[in-house]
């Protein structure tokens, strides 16, 4: 009689147990589930403002990076060019209107800015700020997409007689160029399907975008020259040295 | 003289982006390391931000098990390890609206103090190195490059602990023993990443992988001699 009821404790123990350490994975599943979908939601409403975050941080914790720096004051430029533009077509046309001018992303889910007031619009902000509308064609949060596919599309147009020496990276970057694309178009759909903007309104905001990257990397490159943009850190070839006679020679071979 | 108002303003948007970018530092980085890793073909960062999942993983069940035996040792015991954190918005984990109820050790410090350890002890391990002092500009730059990183990760890790501590997001206790554990990890995850002694797939900082000779490439680049 002792023995079976030290058995029906014991067991009765070990049951407890594993419905303990079932119901602790339960929990942690649970929490793990509603985490990654709210982490994901959080992720896609402000992915623009993360990626300038991201790369601005990035630029110093490693150790000053030119092409990450010119990468986010790309996004920069872009947004703030974006935010000028769409406040002017608003001005004319009050039907591009939107609520969230002076507070932004603050309470708009769609505006891809951080919550709190959107830095892309300083011009409405410190011009009228009391108010509470802003424009919404073209979008920030498409316009910097826009924005980030044309960058990494100029890369094989800049780079291209490195590329022509290294045919993987070459093979490479335009697997990533397309995939950068399908990413920007499948938020674009994202956008349309959850009613943050119309069709015609990502399809210019991208375009916007891309043309802007290509302005932006044309006047770094002037500027600044190549290895601003050089985010696939590739051994840039120089045609000819200060005095311009050729870097390499060739032997000749009669010699 | 009174400030403008347009420069208060600017002011104002400046600083709420700064805040918003500390705040949500370990998910910016995670979620920048991932897209920026892909769309730059910089396996590395990729590499680290699977490691932050990970991290995230592992501190969600050493959460879990140890809010289970904390209790026992009493409400003081549990006070000086955890900061409860109810839920829907909060200043403490903006990117997540899900209730904490034991947070020791720190989610945000152990990720955060496992990305800039990985950058820091990458940078520690590359500034060892000797250079070739031949190529004196080159080892130059390498050096100004690690020392940077050193120096922007060690005090951003600095300031985010003392930060999170005056926020009262996490207690004190806390924030060393996840600062800890996140670097230990960061060390561990960055040997088991350079399994292969080359530091190819686990120098964040690019430096090895540009001057590898591309190996897996057919066609290597002829330079014909002066």
């Amino acid at each position: 009689m002792a023995d079976f009821a030290r058995f029906a404790v014991g067991e009765m123990a070990q049951r407890g147990q594993r419905i303990g350490v079932i119901q602790m994975l339960e929990e942690n599943a649970k929490f793990i589930y509603e985490e990654a979908r709210g982490q994901a939601r959080y992720g896609f409403r402000t992915l623009p403002d993360l990626l300038l975050s991201g790369s601005l941080f990035l630029t110093f914790v490693l150790g000053w990076q030119p092409a990450l720096a010119s990468f986010a004051a790309g996004i920069i430029t872009t947004g703030l060019t974006q935010g000028l533009l769409s406040d002017m077509i608003k001005r004319q046309r009050p039907v591009f209107e939107k609520a969230g001018g002076v507070l932004g992303g603050g309470a708009d889910k769609c505006s891809g800015h951080f919550p709190g007031t959107a830095w892309s619009r300083p011009w409405l902000v410190m011009g009228h700020a009391d108010e509470l509308v802003g424009g919404s064609v073209p979008s920030y949060y498409m316009t910097v997409m826009g924005y980030i596919f044309g960058f990494v599309s100029t890369q094989e147009y800049m780079f291209k007689d490195e590329l022509s020496m290294r045919p993987q990276t070459s093979s490479w970057l335009r697997v990533f160029t397309i995939t950068t694309g399908i990413l920007v178009a499948a938020l674009g759909i994202i956008r349309f399907v959850t009613d943050c903007e119309p069709w015609w309104s990502v399809i210019l905001s991208i375009l916007l975008g891309i043309i802007l990257a290509f302005i932006f990397v044309s006047l770094i490159v002037a500027v600044l020259g190549r290895r601003q943009i050089n985010v696939l850190h590739l051994p840039l070839l120089e045609k000819r040295i200060p005095d311009s006679k050729p870097i390499y020679v060739c032997a000749d071979k009669n010699q | 003289m009174p400030v403008p108002l347009s420069i208060r303003t600017a002011d104002l948007i400046i600083w709420e982006f700064a805040l918003n970018s500390l705040q949500n530092f370990p998910f910016t980085m995670s979620v920048s390391f991932m897209i920026l890793g892909i769309i730059f073909f910089q396996p590395t960062w990729s590499l680290i931000s699977l490691g932050v999942l990970m991290v995230f993983f592992l501190n969600t069940i050493l959460q879990s098990i140890l809010g289970k035996f904390a209790p026992m040792l009493g409400d003081d015991f549990v006070a000086a390890l955890s900061v409860p954190i109810e839920a829907g918005v909060n200043t403490c984990y903006p990117y997540s609206g899900t209730a904490r109820p034991f947070t020791f050790p720190s989610e945000w410090m152990t990720e955060t103090a496992f990305i800039l350890c990985f950058i820091i002890y990458n940078s520690w391990i590359l500034m060892k190195k000797k250079g070739n002092t031949s190529l004196f500009e080159a080892y130059q730059r390498r050096m100004s490059r690690t020392q940077i990183s050193l120096l922007a990760s060690g005090v951003l890790l600095a300031a985010f602990m003392a930060i999170r501590y005056q926020m009262g997001c996490d207690t004190g206790v806390s924030i060393f023993i996840s600062t800890a554990f996140g670097a230990g990890l960061a060390v561990g995850y960055w040997h088991i990443l350079d399994v292969c002694n080359t530091q190819l797939n686990s120098d964040v900082l690019g430096i090895t992988r540009n001057m590898a000779p591309m190996t897996a490439d057919p066609e290597q680049t002829i330079v014909c001699t002066a």
